[in-house]
């Protein structure tokens, strides 16, 4: 019955709705100038969500159709030496226009999707991949008791510089004392986070 | 119902339920039925299998006459395990003398 | 490394617990019981979770799904009987293979929580309590979120509402949502289960107090096992079925504002006019309208 649970999911469907309506035009143009530089426009990565269970995350395409294949080489490179989450910076698999859809995190604007059928909410911690969630211990497991969002805490405070144990903490803060007040705010702030963020790589 | 007045007690048995139904006419004949020789009410609930707050109302205004008339007791007899549990839950066991013979 | 988890079938001494299901999904401290299994044979290394259910195999599937909570592949299967330990390995590891946990961790028959062989779960209702209240310092699992202990044996969810007016006595749980009215007292020895209210000047007293339950004003749950309108006397086996709603009763029936408004005026009508409007805004915002 969880009429707090009920409320975010209203929230989630009005703003995600709301959202693809007012940038549908912006989607358009994108997904065009993708399939122009060639290959498909939306890329789907398995992620792992509430309660452990695996789903299609979709985004835009911003590397290389044989992007994957390279993966292996650079796995050596990974700037966090916790062995679990993996971003680096200069990655030259990212095509010319997926430097500047990342940049300004275009790419993750077809997660609204995710939000409308229900494998995302609008605020939550960052959805890892099931390579990450395979090495989680039980503590860090609390990150998957929520509904992973578009947006969360550590992306509007240091997004991808923050190490491992400190991105589970402020998960965790945030599901402990998460409300409809608080995610509202959260929103608010984002759109210059993402803008002007210095960790976006 | 059979309520019978023996002197200093009234004694009401074969009450098989307390509920909305009854309550009232439980109330306003045992009412009646006390004198001012009585000095013991006798309830008993052997048989009585459903109660509801009705009936409870009726019983909490039982208690409030014989509060009113110093001297009276009122018991209650044998309530099954089920109707303890509502005097329970509603804290009224603490107002009658629950007895079993 | 596999193991194997027998859930209980009915258990005759404690047969008002099948109203929640199966046994082995009995809600206890906001999760259910097999729940807590696979967690700890997780954490003991366990990668693959055979569950056997004598009763109710699809809601033990529905509650545990494919494991992925876990980070453990779980499948369930149905079984006419709840097979006895020797019986059970005979039929799913004869050969003791190696990639089995160590005994006594390869079978596991659910009659008591993790850890706590002490307290049978099931042999009555007063030693489902007593194993409930042992529970409750270990209810918090390494993967729990949003239940706090404030102080030492209180433990309270992070989106429940207590009343600074109501009195919490350890050793006391009290869980997701739930909201304590000014006046109300809560132990020791109570566990308020998720989502339900306890109404102004009510007592709960070793009791436990099942989700989705209203407790009504001025009643006192003591030594009890409370759900629903349903009331368990756990030291006599005694079960009541209340019928007042505005005694004992369950919220998911609340679920339109004409249902709350008529339970208003239940309460009222009964005397009740503490805090009453406080109690009737709550149960309109939990149905999904303004306060009226």
């Amino acid at each position: 019955m969880g009429s707090a649970d009920g409320a975010r999911r209203v929230l989630d469907v009005i703003g995600s709705c709301a959202a693809l309506l007012v940038l549908s035009p912006l989607l358009l143009l994108v997904g065009a100038l993708i399939r122009l530089d060639g290959g498909s426009a939306i890329f789907a990565q398995i992620r792992v969500g509430r309660h452990g269970r695996e789903f299609k995350m979709f985004k835009f395409r911003s590397m290389r159709i044989d992007a994957e294949k390279h993966l292996a080489d650079l796995l050596a490179a990974n700037k966090h030496g916790t062995g679990v989450t993996f971003k680096i910076k200069d990655d030259p698999r990212v095509t010319r226009i997926g430097y500047w859809l990342r940049r300004y995190s275009l790419d993750e604007l077809p997660q609204f999707y995710n939000v409308l059928i229900g494998d995302m909410s609008l605020v939550g911690p960052r959805p890892p991949v099931p390579r990450e969630v395979a090495l989680y211990t039980p503590a860090d497991r609390r990150r998957l008791s929520v509904k992973p969002g578009i947006t969360c805490t550590w992306q509007i405070s240091g997004r991808a510089e923050i190490d491992f144990p400190g991105q589970v903490r402020l998960d965790v803060n945030y599901i402990e004392s998460q409300s409809l007040g608080g995610d509202i705010n959260i929103l608010a702030k984002t759109p210059r986070a993402v803008v002007f963020g210095p960790g976006a790589y | 119902m059979k309520i019978e007045n023996q002197g200093e007690c009234v004694s009401v048995s074969e009450i098989l339920e307390l509920t909305a139904a009854n309550s009232a006419h439980f109330r306003d004949e045992v009412r009646s039925a006390l004198s001012d020789s009585s000095s013991l009410i006798e309830i008993n609930l052997s048989q009585t299998r459903f109660m509801d707050s009705s009936g409870l109302g009726a019983l909490f205004a039982l208690y409030r006459a014989t509060a009113e008339r110093d001297g009276v007791v009122l018991r209650l007899l044998n309530p099954i395990p089920e109707i303890e549990q509502l005097l329970e839950l509603t804290q009224m066991q603490q107002l009658f003398e629950i007895v079993r013979r | 490394m596999k193991t194997l988890l027998i859930c209980p079938s009915r258990r005759p001494a404690v047969p008002h617990l099948v109203a929640f299901g199966p046994l082995a999904t009995t809600p206890v401290f906001g999760d259910s019981v097999i729940c807590y299994w696979i967690e700890h044979l997780a954490a003991l290394g366990a990668r693959e979770v055979q569950v056997v259910a004598p009763d109710g195999a699809a809601q033990v599937r529905a509650a545990v799904g494919d494991g992925a909570r876990w980070g453990v592949r779980v499948s369930v299967v149905a079984a006419g009987v709840e097979p006895a330990m020797d019986e059970a390995a005979l039929q799913y590891n004869p050969e003791k293979g190696p990639g089995w946990l160590p005994a006594p961790h390869d079978i596991i028959r659910m009659s008591h929580l993790p850890g706590r062989p002490a307290m049978p779960l099931y042999d009555s209702y007063a030693s489902w309590f007593a194993a409930l209240v042992d529970w409750m310092p270990f209810a918090r699992t390494p993967s729990r979120v949003r239940v706090k202990e404030e102080q030492p044996g209180i433990w309270v969810g992070s989106r429940a509402r207590v009343s600074p007016m109501a009195k919490l006595v350890a050793p006391c749980w009290i869980g997701d949502q739930v909201f304590v009215e000014a006046g109300a007292e809560v132990g020791p020895g109570a566990i308020i289960e998720d989502r339900s209210i306890v109404a102004g000047m009510a007592r709960v007293t070793q009791g436990w107090v099942g989700p989705d339950t209203f407790v009504g004003p001025m009643t006192s749950v003591a030594n009890s096992l409370a759900w629903g309108c349903t009331l368990v006397n756990w030291q006599t086996d005694s079960a009541l079925h209340v019928p007042d709603p505005f005694l004992l009763s369950s919220l998911t029936k609340l679920k339109t504002a004409e249902a709350t408004d008529r339970f208003g005026r239940a309460l009222a009508a009964n005397g009740w006019t503490g805090s009453h409007s406080h109690l009737i805004d709550e149960l309109h915002a939990r149905v999904g309208n303004a306060p009226g």
